[in-house]
């Protein structure tokens, strides 16, 4: 192994160890691990910016300017109030539909952009029936990341592996992952439902009086709910046809973006430019210079080799290795830098020998993504929600957190492991 | 210190009970054009980053819920003084 090697991968390592002690926001961390590759002369400055991958960053600029108006029309909190009005107000059911709305909601958007939208609202009608928020807030968290699971936009592991794979198009995820997603959100909204049922309870004068709220006065601009209607649809449109259109999904989502844009006019530009979370971009930025650093080193291509030679380069067992593997491995760290260094490694076991990648890329997809509800830490949308709970004397512990959603998480994987085998591997 | 306010009764009606640990306000509107003034002593409390201070519920008929934590109490009778819904206020 050359010094150059050695320099990267000690870089590399500091780095994710800073990351996953979360003592230095992890955006300045990443952006450093990421100078220091390029100051150290692993990678040439036009090399770094070889390895960055604008159409993930395109893809989520667009889809965070869209989110950032729609959600000033009042559409969401229409639509909670509305669902929960459908099931008369019973708890138990409200938390059914919050969590199957919550799901939809990040197959398309955010995870975290979803549960931002989600935990105002649910707050609202949890008080207005007077029973514990904490149950509601943990089933929105799983189903947040299971619903991002089940398309190519909805979590960020998935977004860079369409991207970096040109075969995994929006309609690829649908075909491969949305169904075996949306069986393991109802297995776990089953078992949630069951465990907090007792707790689930409300007088037939608070249902009463939900179910006198009027969710059609939520709609506070008609006008930009159309536009932003009209937008969202152009958008997701796009997704299903960028294959067909030969575009790439960042295209669709700043073509959509930048149409509601052109509608609504200069007043929404700053508040729209505001809302993007400039420090999820810069993340992914400094995580694709770190990552190219072990590239050009040939240190990801020695990882996947010493793998390929741990398996015997048979597919089976490295689809359930690496579904495992990244489910553990998620629980605890960010999925985003771990799914940045598996692309590379799955690509060059394909180098290496294995023919069939298919079942390894849906492996690491349904492994990184649902493996971020194991623990508290396991995904943004967890630390997110917690943080918010915590802050309005609702306190969801990580023991607490564990207890409930680590056993999901596994039965979770059990399901993905007899999936991926059955689908791809008989 | 607290506050005690006085409304124009011709405008609106303004009910206040114990709900819970927090205090309940059942407003009805008389005049449908104070709507926007209602919608922004709501939008103040959004702005404001905490989820439980108010939680706002429309109801009918120019009805309105407000559940209001008892440490946001205060701002929350100074916002309808701000927006006129509230026509007289004293520090008690």
């Amino acid at each position: 192994m050359s010094t150059q090697a050695i320099i990267a991968i000690g870089v590399f390592l500091i780095t994710y160890a800073f990351i996953v002690t979360e003592k230095i926001h992890r955006t300045i961390i990443a952006m450093a691990g990421g100078i220091m590759m390029v100051l150290l002369g692993i990678v040439g400055q036009e090399e770094a910016l070889h390895h960055i991958d604008f159409n993930t960053l395109g893809l989520l600029t667009g889809m965070m300017i869209i989110v950032a108006i729609t959600a000033e029309t009042g559409l969401f909190k229409y639509i909670a109030i509305w669902a929960a009005k459908k099931v008369k107000g019973d708890p138990l059911k409200i938390l059914v539909v919050l969590a199957i709305i919550t799901a939809l909601g990040s197959a398309f958007l955010d995870n975290v952009t979803t549960v931002l939208l989600m935990v105002p609202v649910t707050f609202s009608i949890t008080r207005q029936l007077r029973v514990n928020p904490i149950p509601f807030l943990i089933t929105e968290v799983i189903a947040s990341n299971i619903g991002g699971t089940s398309t190519l936009i909805g979590d960020p592991p998935n977004i860079m592996l369409g991207s970096a794979v040109k075969e995994l198009t929006f309609m690829a995820f649908i075909n491969n992952l949305t169904a075996i997603s949306f069986f393991i959100l109802f297995v776990n909204i089953a078992i949630l439902a069951f465990i907090y049922r007792k707790q689930l309870r409300t007088s037939s004068e608070l249902k009463a009086n939900l179910m006198d709220l009027d969710e059609k006065e939520e709609i506070t601009d008609k006008t930009l709910l159309m536009k932003s209607l009209i937008a969202l649809t152009v958008t997701i449109l796009g997704f299903f046809l960028h294959q067909l259109l030969h575009i790439e999904s960042a295209t669709v989502a700043l073509t959509g973006a930048f149409l509601l844009l052109l509608l609504t006019g200069e007043k929404y530009l700053d508040k729209a430019f505001l809302k993007v979370e400039w420090t999820t971009i810069f993340f992914f930025i400094g995580l694709f210079v770190l990552v190219s650093g072990l590239i050009e080193t040939g240190v990801i291509s020695l990882l996947a080799d010493y793998s390929v030679h741990l398996t015997g380069g048979d597919v089976t067992s490295t689809s359930i290795l690496i579904l495992w593997v990244s489910a553990i491995a998620s629980a605890f760290i960010d999925n985003i830098p771990f799914v940045a260094t598996m692309i590379p490694m799955i690509k060059d076991m394909g180098e290496l020998g294995i023919n069939n990648l298919e079942p390894l890329w849906w492996s690491l997809s349904l492994g990184a993504c649902l493996g971020g509800n194991g623990t508290l830490i396991g995904a943004s949308a967890n630390v997110i929600v917690a943080g918010l709970a915590a802050k309005e004397g609702h306190s969801i512990t990580f023991g607490k957190f564990l207890l409930v959603a680590f056993p999901l998480m596994i039965l979770s994987i059990i399901i993905c492991t007899v999936y991926i085998y059955l689908r791809y591997l008989v | 210190m607290n506050v005690e306010y006085k409304y124009d009764e011709n405008l609106l009606e303004l009910k206040e009970f114990v709900n819970g640990d927090d205090i309940e306000f059942l407003i009805t509107l008389h005049d449908s054009k104070l709507k926007e003034k209602i919608v922004k002593v709501r939008e103040f409390f959004e702005e404001n980053r905490v989820l439980t201070d108010i939680h706002y519920y429309i109801h009918p008929n120019n009805r309105y819920q407000v559940i209001v934590r008892k440490d946001y109490y205060n701002e929350f009778i100074i916002q309808l003084f701000r927006q006129q819904l509230v026509k007289e206020l004293i520090w008690v």
